[in-house]
């Protein structure tokens, strides 16, 4: 077996408000070539917004599981309770490592306060979801990401032993391993009619995906929703939840990208970037007016970022018609691409 | 390891018309040391008809789950490329006994071409699920439980080599098994609101859970819809499918059950409605006779008789189940009003 072995993994993500969509992410940036582009083109139109959820109550993903439904990637599963894993004597390490050297990532919840160098909160049941991405057999460390407190995507080595504790040092019943695996085979396409239906749900606030179809608002709804929760938390005097401010930008990021790259494949008209380089840096601005809140709580910088959200509804409003018509032109001649 | 292990399992659970609702079933009913009627009456309410399932259309049993939700079933899982399940050196047969020999039952697909007793044993590939409750290292065959050729759901053996066999010849890239554990603390209270909510959407054709949305008809909507697919089979000279006609007798076994419960603990009292949820249940013990001798036969003329039994049968339920809820609706409201 070999003694280092590490897997492609991209650190510098675009995405990182939920692990469980900057990590697929970042494994098929690393690892697909030429069609990343095409294939991010497709991703996160729609979004979403939960009322009801404690801490995940923004969402620019709907229905992407991991890219599992595109065979993407290709998720196995070993989800024994502790007692078994003791009982059957199964090494953990063991697992780990032949699923690295299979190609597979292994995606695991455990107890944070191992994980994190300078945690605060040293509680047993706080818990973090962490990929593995590579392990070193001769100093017997895994390389583990993860998104921090803070919301970045964050990197380190965690000793074999110390990541065993934060599995079992908990009062959860089973330990879960999820393994990812990239599917080089996986056919990427440009599938226009997903996209064109994709931005009406966004556009039109609604959602025509199987899933998520309870308790929610989509869409400009969603954003709307996500400003009044900004509006009523600014008024109690608490923080923004910084998930929120960056899924905000981030969904504005990839718009911009897919804007860009439909251009590039002459499928949309070229005045329509101007519109989505305003709205990403508009989303910018909120972030950092956001954030500023929250080390100041001046209310002003709060009013003055649900004005600029209004200002990139308004832009959006004005410019994805244009994009869904263009598509349709597109889509009388040539569907998938 | 035990050279002898027979976990508990009912051989006649309450229901039997699809394995994965009889699995968790017969797991519970051989398990549970209390009465499971007062659970039971928040269970198989809603139904659905799924035009688009190729051999599933009619289910009695929205969002079970094997009862994870409701704590009973416990679930471990491993499922895992054929070639990393080597490469780990785990072994199928040592697994499974290992499992069973630790109180998890095992739960899975296998290709029923290796299973003696299976209608399509040494004859074709044909993937199917499984439970299995007990091992005999002596004989070297698994227990298990499930549908036989001759239609009977029962208790039968598989021996190791070909139980291994049905494994390694699914067509699939992974091994996948789950394993079920039974909740010894489990309870089986009644929840009033629950069978409100199931009571409600069954009324109302809806499905207000988060599970099987889609194309689906529900509810009293989807009693119609299967009987006018039972015409449509019948014409085209195809078997009634037994499944639904049983799956049918079944919800009005479990309906008559909980309007019995409800009576009989207070929860509403008009007792006509015992006589109707009896003469519905009777209407559906026909409907599945009717069904057999079709099949039978080959005669289809019963299959009008078929399909205004389920028309006689939906206006009976159209008219007292509303009135069910009401009274139920009233019982949870004054509980309440007495609590503030």
């Amino acid at each position: 077996m070999k003694r280092i072995h590490l897997l492609p993994f991209d650190v510098n993500t675009v995405t990182h408000c939920y692990p469980y969509i900057s990590f697929p992410y970042s494994i098929i940036h690393d690892n697909m070539d030429l069609n990343f582009e095409k294939w991010q083109c497709g991703k996160y139109i729609n979004c979403y917004f939960k009322e009801s959820s404690q801490a995940h109550k923004f969402i620019i993903s709907v229905h992407d599981n991991w890219s599992t439904d595109k065979k993407i990637l290709k998720n196995q599963v070993i989800s024994f309770s502790k007692e078994t894993f003791k009982a059957f004597q199964y090494n953990i390490p063991l697992i780990i490592k032949k699923a690295l050297l299979s190609g597979a990532y292994p995606y695991i919840e455990c107890s944070q306060k191992y994980i994190i160098s300078n945690n605060n909160d040293e509680s047993e049941e706080s818990f973090i979801h962490c990929l593995i991405n590579g392990y070193d057999d001769i100093r017997k460390v895994y390389y583990v990401n993860f998104i921090n407190p803070d919301n970045e995507l964050e990197s380190c080595e965690v000793e074999y032993e110390r990541f065993e504790t934060a599995l079992f040092n908990n009062s959860k019943r089973g330990i879960h391993i999820n393994l990812w695996k990239y599917n080089p085979e996986a056919e990427i396409v440009l599938d226009l009619n997903e996209i064109k239906n994709d931005l009406e749900d966004y556009f039109y606030s609604k959602n025509s995906k199987p899933q998520y179809n309870k308790d929610r608002s989509f869409g400009l709804q969603a954003i709307a929703d996500l400003k009044s929760y900004f509006l009523t938390e600014a008024q109690k005097r608490n923080l923004l939840d910084i998930k929120y401010l960056r899924g905000f930008l981030e969904h504005k990021i990839f718009m911009a990208e897919r804007m860009k790259y439909l251009c590039s494949e002459n499928i949309i008209d070229s005045d329509i970037l101007s519109h989505v380089i305003n709205v990403h840096s508009l989303a910018e601005k909120i972030y950092k007016l956001g954030i500023e809140y929250n080390e100041t709580l001046e209310t002003d910088k709060v009013d003055e970022l649900l004005h600029l959200i209004d200002d990139t509804v308004n832009i959006e409003k004005s410019y994805i018609s244009i994009v869904i018509n263009n598509i349709n032109e597109k889509l009388k001649y040539k569907p998938i691409i | 390891m035990r050279k002898i292990v027979i976990l508990p399992f009912d051989d006649k659970p309450i229901t039997v018309m699809y394995h994965n609702i009889a699995f968790p079933m017969g797991i519970i009913q051989g398990n549970a040391k209390t009465d499971l009627i007062p659970w039971l009456c928040g269970k198989y309410i809603n139904c659905y008809f799924d035009p688009k399932s190729p051999q599933n259309k009619f289910n009695i049993c929205i969002s079970d789950n094997w009862t994870i939700i409701d704590k009973i079933i416990f679930k471990q899982s491993i499922a895992i490329d054929r070639e990393l399940f080597s490469d780990l050196h785990f072994d199928i047969l040592t697994l499974l006994r290992k499992m069973l020999s630790y109180g998890h039952y095992v739960h899975g697909n296998c290709n029923e071409e290796f299973i003696p007793g299976k209608y399509s044993y040494q004859k074709a590939y044909f993937p199917h699920d499984f439970l299995l409750i007990g091992y005999n290292d002596i004989s070297k065959c698994f227990s298990s439980v499930g549908y036989l050729n001759d239609g009977y759901f029962q208790r039968y053996e598989i021996p190791y080599e070909n139980m291994l066999n049905s494994m390694i010849t699914m067509k699939r890239e992974r091994f996948e098994f789950n394993f079920r554990t039974y909740n010894q603390d489990a309870e089986y209270s009644i929840n009033l609101e629950l069978i409100k909510e199931g009571l409600t959407d069954y009324i109302k054709s809806e499905n207000t859970l988060k599970q099987y949305q889609g194309d689906k008809s529900y509810g009293l909507e989807s009693l119609k819809t299967l009987s006018e697919f039972f015409i449509q089979q019948a014409e085209q000279n195809k078997r009634i499918d037994n499944r639904y006609t049983r799956g049918l007798m079944e919800h009005k076994y479990f309906m008559r059950l909980r309007i019995d419960y409800l009576l009989q603990n207070g929860y509403i009292n008009d007792e006509s409605y015992l006589g109707l949820t009896q003469e519905v249940y009777n209407i559906s013990e026909r409907i599945h006779m009717l069904g057999l001798k079709i099949n039978m036969t080959g005669n289809i003329s019963p299959i009008h008789k078929i399909h205004e039994y389920i028309t006689i049968m939906n206006s009976i339920e159209n008219e007292y189940l509303p009135k069910v809820l009401r009274e139920l609706e009233n019982h949870i409201n004054c509980k309440s009003e007495a609590v503030v």
